[in-house]
């Protein structure tokens, strides 16, 4: 099933963050859009600077940890992250049972529940989970992605089941048990004092077409899942989990639901564990965005980060937003890129707060870098720190020349790479299969368009007669490529590659499918009448 | 200290060879000593320029190659004007040739007459130029002189030029930093020494492929052609004349050294009188704290012409000097503005560590990043070494296993696979690092990596900083090749897709598949229970 009522941010299409692995996709969204804006970017290894005493994790690989500087000072930001938020909200966010305290005490709705330390044994918790009542919620205080948290348990046996899980198997001692709230979850951002991106979190889904086994259907929503940013990294795994989830709903893999039958495939609506992210921003009441900005507001040192709420089905709440979660190290790639309405612009939002004079500078910008380019030199530990080189905060003029003879080879394209590093232009060559080769190049001026052009035809690369010209639309990506050169190739490599990924796995998919049906026992038992019909199909014309 | 420059020579990367070697020998010398070390690029005349600055707590100085930025911009301008520097140094009492200086308002013959007054032998210099570019020595009678003085106005287009005594004497090129002599070598011109078996022409073939992995010289070759030829007759030689063992032959009378001169230290052969005036002539600029002083120096005649102050001088003569002991200019360069660097404990074991100049300087000019800061240099106490890997290693992904494990560990070095089917590998770190490196390579053992065997080694050479494996991906012809491959793969792969995914279609649409429906219905529901 397709989704076409999606509309990004143009400046963040896909085809820009392609090349972007999704776990530095938040860095790398807010990093290009101050940087768009004209501000210095450096990418810093660990502990660089600030870093030594900022709250950052898995920083060993560099991606993460950058700094954005104006003429007059520097912000550092981990991921989405800026310095402006303190540790000590850090160490809050990351303590759910401390953050509960805390909203509790501003009278901010969250689900009643208890910690429960490592020394506690399991009956402790099966005594207060009487004493609220089920269903109930068994939550690790130190997991984050949906580990260890297991949902909506209805009973005594479940619980125990739980707790073993959790604690036994998962090994996270210290636990939370609190009340299940039903409802519909969503994520909001703030920042400062205003909500600038709000999705529905939809447990993974799938919407049956009255044909399609679930199973296909799972592979087909993956595929669409594929082209989106934030959801190419997390599909729908198929696992003993989901199963055990619809069997509950007395389904199996092989089942075919109705047309416009939708089945819910989990019970969590963690986007990395499959879970559609919704806009909603627009639809979201009043009341419900209050309670998100006070919940933010009541964490000290917190000035911009998500909340996760549950909008409660339950009648003791009457509506209202129970706070499941404040995060001040948020991803953002599900506001950027849902799975239906607008793509939210987090990053926008985010730099303006911290260098409020930039406001909307570099926003005609079409000119990106490409991040692991400039990551290199700090993954291999030639250098500790990078500065991207700085653009303009305007748009560029792009121009594509199609050269129909005469410049495919080494010297001629070499030629074209210094002509266009001098007159500090942008842009790369293509050859294309007739024997073209496309130069394309863009400046902020004209006139050194003019310029190069009137250098090639001077150098004789150029003849007027055997060229065609055109503005076009498309973003740069900054630095000069020329087709085949080192960084292209290892580029042109890594897509190919990927693509044979997934080319291997979809061959697998029909494969399967091609031998289940070809070895199903009716397959076997229609053979004679196949042969029959094309018997028939022989003497009848 | 001054053994470690034989280190330089090896570890200066290809593309630091000319004046950029003085930058990376300058940033090394900072740097080993715990500065911070970042390169930049400056947008120069169309060009992309590298520039790289040294700080420490204190301060924070440009370079542009041995020069700081903190010299005045007025002393680095007089030096590059031999009218204005003569003029300065005649001001200090410092001993200058006689000469004059003509502008284009001058006609030939002012400069003609003025000439016969001096004397010869005479030198005619154009006044802004540098690195000898039409400089014209040894004239020694009037037709020469008129000849030179018509040719560089009129067709070379120099209207402006000095014309001086041509004093006698060594060319000697001595380095003052603050109020020292650090360092001296004279230039000798184009030669070659016999060895009693080698024809000439042999000769300045070895010589040239000497120059070549000369980081000073390589980009100037002896060219061997008619004017050399012409050289060698006069004196009664040719291309095939085999001089004998220890016999010096000059090919022409030039110390350019684009013209194949050489440089000979000389720093402990400097008489105190020499010494002295080279540090006047410098002080005679403000500001000129580091300086390249040239001076005509004659030993028999005791005299000392200065000829030509340098605020941005080339160190490579005496980094790398053809004959003699080299000299680590850079370090005193570093003392004398980084005084609080100097240090005071033994960091030897830093002296085998360098940065990977080259790397940095294909990102910057690749024009993508404009600044990179060099990862300090890690504590004390590094430990180099060296294993040999033998077993099932190779073509097993083994070095890319060993990359993460030595990245993981902060590790330096390479890993390299060696034709007896054996894998080299080379880290530089701290002890427990690479104890604990050592120990998981020798435990290694997967379904496809046999690890049978490990030697190790202490390793003496120089190590770069950061981690690499050696022969990844680094021609652009096994890429394309590579991609190539890939290329035809997919499109393998696909054709395949295609395939079966049209047979499914067609059972799919077969009849039969269609009318069993409601039987596939009822298998399943029977499968079921």
């Amino acid at each position: 099933m397709v989704e076409n009522n999606t509309e990004w941010l143009p400046h963040l299409s896909s085809e820009i963050v392609s090349h972007v692995h999704g776990s530095l996709l938040d860095a790398y969204a807010v990093s290009l859009e101050g940087w768009q804006r004209g501000l210095t970017l450096r990418w810093h290894i660990k502990d660089s600077e600030k870093f030594s005493v900022m709250e950052t994790w898995f920083v060993d690989n560099p991606g993460q940890l950058f700094s954005l500087s104006s003429a007059d000072r520097t912000h550092y930001f981990f991921r989405t992250r800026g310095d402006k938020v303190s540790n000590q909200a850090v160490y809050i966010g990351k303590d759910k049972s401390k953050t509960k305290h805390i909203l509790n005490k501003r009278g901010i709705p969250v689900p009643e529940g208890k910690y429960f330390s490592e020394i506690q044994p399991n009956s402790d918790i099966h005594k207060y989970a009487f004493s609220i009542g089920f269903p109930v919620v068994v939550k690790s205080v130190d997991g984050s992605f949906g580990r260890g948290i297991i949902t909506n348990i209805q009973d005594e046996n479940e619980l125990d089941y739980a707790l073993i899980y959790v604690r036994d198997e998962l090994k996270y001692k210290n636990v939370i048990l609190e009340q299940y709230i039903p409802g519909n979850e969503y994520r909001i951002y703030i920042v400062g004092n205003k909500v600038v991106g709000a999705i529905n979190r939809i447990p993974a889904n799938i919407i049956g077409d009255g044909m399609s086994s679930i199973e296909i259907l799972i592979k087909n929503k993956n595929k669409e899942r594929m082209k989106n940013p934030r959801l190419k990294s997390c599909p729908i795994n198929i696992n003993k989990e989901l199963e055990t989830h619809i069997d509950k709903l007395n389904y199996d893999l092989k089942s075919v639901p109705k047309k416009g039958e939708k089945v819910f495939l989990n019970e969590k609506s963690n986007i990395s564990l499959g879970g559609d992210p919704v806009d909603t921003l627009e639809d979201l009441p009043v009341e419900i965005k209050d309670t998100a900005v006070s919940a933010i507001h009541a964490i000290p040192g917190l000035v911009h980060g998500a909340v996760d709420l549950i909008i409660s089905n339950h009648p003791a709440h009457n509506g209202a937003g129970v706070v499941l979660e404040v995060n001040p190290t948020a991803q953002i790639g599900s506001l950027l890129y849902p799975i239906k309405g607008k793509g939210r612009d987090i990053p926008s939002e985010i730099i303006d707060y911290y260098f409020p004079e930039t406001k909307g500078k570099g926003k005609a910008s079409n000119v990106y870098f490409n991040l692991s380019e400039v990551l290199s030199p700090l993954a291999n530990r030639t250098a500790a720190i990078t500065e991207v080189n700085s653009v303009e905060p305007k748009e560029l003029y792009v121009k594509k020349i199609t050269v129909f003879e005469g410049i495919n080879n080494f010297e001629s394209q070499y030629f074209v790479k210094k002509e266009g590093l001098k007159n500090n232009l942008l842009g790369f060559t293509k050859k294309l299969e007739s024997g073209a080769t496309e130069v394309v190049i863009a400046s902020h001026d004209k006139h050194s368009l003019d310029n190069f052009k009137k250098n090639m035809i001077e150098a004789n690369l150029f003849h007027l007669a055997k060229i065609k010209e055109e503005f076009v639309n498309d973003a740069v990506q900054l630095g000069f490529c020329l087709d085949g050169d080192k960084t292209q190739l290892i580029n042109e490599l890594n897509k190919v590659k990927e693509g044979l990924i997934k080319t291997k796995k979809e061959k697998q998919i029909s494969q399967k499918q091609y031998q289940k049906m070809v070895s199903s026992r009716v397959w076997r038992m229609t053979k004679p009448l196949r042969n029959l019909t094309s018997l028939i199909r022989k003497f009848v014309p | 200290m001054e053994n470690s420059l034989s280190h330089l020579q090896k570890i200066v990367p290809e593309s630091a060879y000319g004046a950029n070697a003085t930058m990376f020998s300058m940033a090394l010398e900072g740097w080993r000593r715990g500065l911070k070390l970042k390169f930049f690029t400056k947008y120069v005349k169309k060009q992309v320029k590298i520039r790289y600055a040294l700080s420490s707590k204190e301060r924070e100085i440009i370079f542009q190659l041995s020069l700081a930025e903190t010299v005045p911009k007025e002393a680095r301008k007089t030096t590059r004007s031999k009218k204005n520097t003569k003029k300065a140094l005649l001001d200090s009492n410092v001993p200058t040739p006689k000469g004059e200086s003509f502008d284009k308002n001058n006609t030939d013959e002012e400069i003609i007459s003025y000439a016969k007054t001096l004397g010869y032998p005479l030198v005619i210099k154009p006044t802004n130029a540098s690195l000898g570019i039409g400089v014209v020595t040894g004239i020694h009678d009037e037709e020469t002189l008129v000849d030179s003085v018509k040719d560089l106005r009129n067709n070379k287009g120099y209207k402006e030029m000095i014309v001086e005594q041509q004093v006698t004497g060594d060319d000697t090129r001595l380095f003052v930093v603050g109020d020292q002599v650090c360092s001296a070598f004279k230039r000798i011109p184009a030669n070659v020494v016999g060895d009693g078996e080698n024809t000439i022409e042999e000769l300045i073939k070895t010589k040239n492929k000497e120059r070549r992995l000369n980081p000073h010289l390589s980009k100037s070759q002896i060219k061997i052609d008619k004017k050399l030829k012409g050289y060698l007759d006069k004196r009664g030689f040719s291309l095939k004349t085999i001089p004998e063992k220890g016999e010096r032959i000059f090919l022409n009378e030039s110390t350019i050294a684009s013209a194949g001169a050489e440089t000979v230290e000389v720093t402990n052969d400097l008489t105190p009188e020499s010494k002295k005036i080279a540090v006047a002539a410098a002080k005679s600029l403000t500001g000129l704290v580091v300086c390249g002083v040239d001076i005509m120096i004659d030993k028999k005649k005791g005299t000392n012409y200065v000829l030509e102050l340098n605020s941005r001088p080339n160190l490579g003569g005496s980094l790398f000097p053809a004959e003699g002991e080299a000299k680590n200019i850079s370090k005193y360069i570093i003392d004398y503005y980084f005084p609080e660097s100097i240090p005071d404990k033994d960091i030897s074991d830093h002296n085998n560590l360098y940065f990977d100049y080259e790397s940095i300087e294909k990102i910057l000019k690749r024009g993508v990043v404009k600044e990179a800061i060099v990862p300090s240099i890690p504590e004390d106490g590094l430990v180099f070494k060296q294993f040999k890997v033998f077993g099932k290693v190779q073509g097993v992904g083994f070095r890319n296993w060993v990359y993460k494990q030595a990245i993981g560990r902060k590790l330096n070095g390479y890993v390299q696979n060696l034709k007896d089917k054996s894998v080299l590998i080379v880290v530089a770190g701290s002890q427990k690092n690479v104890d604990q490196f050592s120990e998981v390579v020798l435990k290694h053992n997967t379904k496809k990596i046999k690890v049978e065997k490990v030697t190790e080694e202490e390793w003496l050479e120089p190590v770069k900083m950061g981690f690499e494996i050696i022969g990844k991906s680094g021609h652009t012809k096994s890429l394309k090749n590579k991609l190539n491959k890939e290329r035809m793969k997919n499109k393998e792969l696909t054709n395949e897709l295609e395939r079966t995914t049209k047979q499914l279609k067609k059972i799919k649409q077969s009849r039969s598949w269609k009318y069993t429906f409601p039987m596939r219905k009822i298998v399943r529901l029977i499968n079921h229970k």
